[in-house]
């Protein structure tokens, strides 16, 4: 664990690296912009906390208003960060299989909104047999496949055969239908964007209304990422957003920085020039995530300047002409998947204005359980 | 922090909640076994690259066993102050300490600790020198030369030599010898390329030698060519790391030894025929150089990891797979892997031997 907790008031060229810095201005901008783009409408925001990773971050956006009052955590022990650190309703977009950890989310239900999404009818009965033993209830939400071939059900059919197990099931409170979708790539245009975004959306208000065409009546068909969000009001029946990168914000997601400001960067200092182009950081893919589907950290403030490669503890930094950065220097680097990221990291060092306002810890790190 | 539920010592592997970071204690020491018992017999010795697992309570266990130095090594400052904190006298920090915060830090472990660093500009070394001097402490200094895939280091060996001569003068700074600046383990490295990458190191150690200076540190080398190494003459320290735990990456070059990290998790859906998700994705295997093995199902094949699933079709697996069943993962950069955990579960013969901190994890300073 990292203890590092610097002053506030710390100018940023003072800080100790490698750091996970927060933009406190980008992260208000975009806060703000999710609760205005919900304020007004039916469809409101429930934050993916597996970006942010901290409810006090997920309080923030909360109060800024556009919510559902609550969030949405990857995991069960996500989610019980969240539940401790005061956020009154969570949903668990993943399946939870293994007795002792239902055991767990039956626990965290008894004292929250809890909903987890299902994909199979052994594990509906599963967490009705326990939570009734428990003597509580546990909100279930079916989870349909979009276009990730990931979990959820494949058919209507089989969608509405578990909800109406869950129904009848005591032990449980059916909540819903919700979906995961994912834009691969960059998307060619707007207009292909909000197209794919609609086409998810409708899959999962398919599903609600066939189960609802069964008199079963409920609350929540939850959806939608950071690059759907705005195309959820112009879809009937999605009651709620899940987005998360937006927060912190990343390059994979650069088609959407007209929307989001990048909040989360990882600052470096140059540690070794060993010619004159060249600038080696200490950044390496320990310290900013990396990974086989995604592109390269960027360097923020040096068009001449371009990231070319890294080790586990190091990076290497290419200019054209002369490296305008020296030893001692400081540099940011924008990460390519954010929450990969703040699962490394144990402190959010907070600047405003160049400066450290505030260090928020990051509580929700590692909670892979 | 990682919330895994803790079960009780003696519980079946099976039974470890996931995802969870596993150690096997017979194949961790059957690797330090083999690896150290070579240097046993080689004027080189190994100084563990500790930096890889940061868990002190595994440094002890491979300081057991002959073959080493005395010595460990590390990336920072910041993960050397916890190897300190946890007994180990004699560290390595191999990452530059360019800021002063670091080299303060350095410093005052010092004062308990034998401190060596690696140092490859006048700059940095004045620096270096100027708080260790005004502390009262002595940094003993490896001059870092480059090689063919580093980043940093000297290239030049007139450099070296003016580098060596200002570290001996200076006060507060004590010159040990020379390092290889790090090379990351690739696909592909043939035996000669790697004794090749030897020659601008042995070349500099001939000039300073040459000039009266006695170079008592030479040191190069990583787990995936330590055998090699080891035998150069003129070479007498390896700072090898991952020959303990071994991943997908050095397997290549070590397949005498044994996976001893794995990660574990559990299948939670089967949404259709052939394909299965699991909860370990990228957040506990790491996916940022390789993606890692599946040792239980060698027939199955990970379409993808995402942050929390991985995707891993199974067509060509011929036993059934359920909902609850475990899948372990060989890590493909046990580097990357072991710093996304907090604790690692100790396994002996199928059951939980112990609980471990990872206490220098997230210590990128």
């Amino acid at each position: 664990m990292d203890h590092y907790r610097p002053s506030v008031g710390t100018k940023i060229s003072e800080l100790d690296t490698p750091c996970l810095i927060l933009d406190l201005d980008a992260l208000d901008h975009n806060f703000d912009r999710m609760s205005e783009t919900f304020k007004d409408t039916k469809v409101k925001l429930r934050e993916h906390t597996k970006n942010i990773k901290s409810p006090a971050l997920a309080h923030m956006q909360i109060r800024k208003g556009g919510t559902v009052g609550g969030v949405c955590s990857a995991k069960v022990a996500e989610a019980e960060v969240m539940v401790e650190g005061g956020i009154a309703s969570v949903l668990i977009p993943n399946q939870v299989v293994t007795e002792d950890k239902i055991k767990r989310l039956c626990v965290l239900a008894g004292r929250a909104d809890v909903t987890v999404c299902v994909d199979s009818e052994e594990n509906v009965r599963d967490i009705s047999r326990i939570a009734s033993n428990l003597n509580v209830k546990v909100g279930i939400a079916i989870e349909v496949d979009t276009n990730m071939d990931r979990g959820g059900v494949r058919s209507v059919e089989q969608g509405v055969h578990i909800a109406s197990i869950a129904n009848q099931l005591s032990g449980l409170n059916f909540r819903g239908v919700m979906s995961h979708s994912a834009m691969f790539g960059v998307p060619k245009d707007d207009e292909f964007k909000n197209d794919e975004a609609i086409k998810y959306y409708k899959k999962t208000v398919e599903l609600a209304d066939a189960i609802r065409a069964k008199g079963i009546e409920f609350d929540m068909v939850s959806s939608g990422e950071t690059f759907s969000y705005d195309m959820a009001p112009f879809v009937d029946g999605i009651t709620e957003v899940e987005g998360g990168m937006y927060a912190l914000m990343s390059t994979m997601l650069s088609y959407m920085d007209g929307h989001f400001k990048y909040a989360a960067k990882i600052l470096g200092t140059v540690v070794s020039q060993p010619k004159s182009n060249l600038a080696v950081g200490d950044i390496g893919y320990r310290s900013i995530a990396s990974s086989l589907n995604t592109d390269d950290p960027f360097l923020e403030g040096y068009d001449e300047v371009v990231f070319t490669s890294m080790h586990d503890e190091a990076c290497l930094l290419t200019s054209k002409g002369e490296m305008p950065l020296t030893v001692g220097d400081k540099f940011m680097l924008r990460c390519p998947q954010q929450d990969l990221t703040v699962n490394r990291y144990d402190n959010y060092i907070a600047v405003r204005n160049g400066v450290v306002e505030q260090v928020i810890s990051i509580p929700g790190r590692g909670c892979h359980n | 922090m990682e919330r895994p539920i803790f079960k009780t010592i003696g519980s079946k592997v099976e039974e470890i909640d996931t995802p969870a970071l596993l150690v096997d204690l017979d194949a961790f020491e059957s690797n330090i076994q083999s690896v150290h018992s070579y240097f046993q017999n080689q004027e080189a010795k190994i100084r563990p690259f500790v930096g890889v697992h940061r868990c002190p309570a595994l440094a002890n266990i491979q300081m057991q066993y002959s073959g080493h130095n005395g010595g460990v090594a590390v990336g920072t400052v910041s993960q050397a102050e916890t190897f300190i904190a946890n007994g180990f006298q004699d560290t390595l920090i191999t990452g530059k300490l360019v800021t002063a915060d670091k080299i303060q830090l350095a410093c005052s472990l010092a004062q308990r600790a034998s401190i060596t660093v690696t140092v490859d500009s006048q700059e940095n070394l004045k620096d270096l020198s100027g708080i260790a001097s005004s502390r009262g402490v002595t940094l003993s200094v490896l001059i870092e030369i480059s090689s063919p895939n580093g980043f940093t280091g000297v290239s030049d060996s007139q450099y070296a030599l003016d580098l060596v001569k200002k570290v001996t003068e200076y006060d507060g700074t004590d010159f040990q010898g020379l390092i290889l600046a790090y090379s990351p383990t690739m696909s592909g490295i043939k035996s000669d390329e790697v004794i090749d990458s030897l020659k601008p190191l042995l070349d500099v150690k001939s000039l300073i030698e040459s000039n009266g200076i006695p170079v008592n540190t030479v040191s190069a080398g990583s787990t995936s060519n330590y055998d090699l190494i080891a035998k150069v003459d003129g070479i007498n320290q390896v700072t090898a790391g991952a020959y303990a735990l071994m991943d997908v990456l050095n397997s290549e070059y070590q397949s005498s030894l044994k996976p001893a990290a794995m990660v574990v998790g559990t299948v939670g859906s089967l949404p259709r025929d052939g394909l299965i998700i699991g909860d370990a994705g990228m957040k506990t295997n790491g996916n940022d150089i390789g993606l890692p093995r599946i040792m239980n199902y060698p027939d199955a094949e990970i379409m993808y990891l995402s942050a929390e699933h991985c995707n891993i079709i199974t067509t060509k697996v011929k036993t059934p797979i359920s909902r609850g069943d475990k899948l372990f993962f060989q890590p493909y950069d046990v580097g990357v892997t072991a710093n996304l955990f907090d604790f690692i579960m100790l396994i002996k013969d199928g059951e939980l031997q112990s609980i471990l901190d990872v206490t220098a994890r997230g210590r990128y300073r």
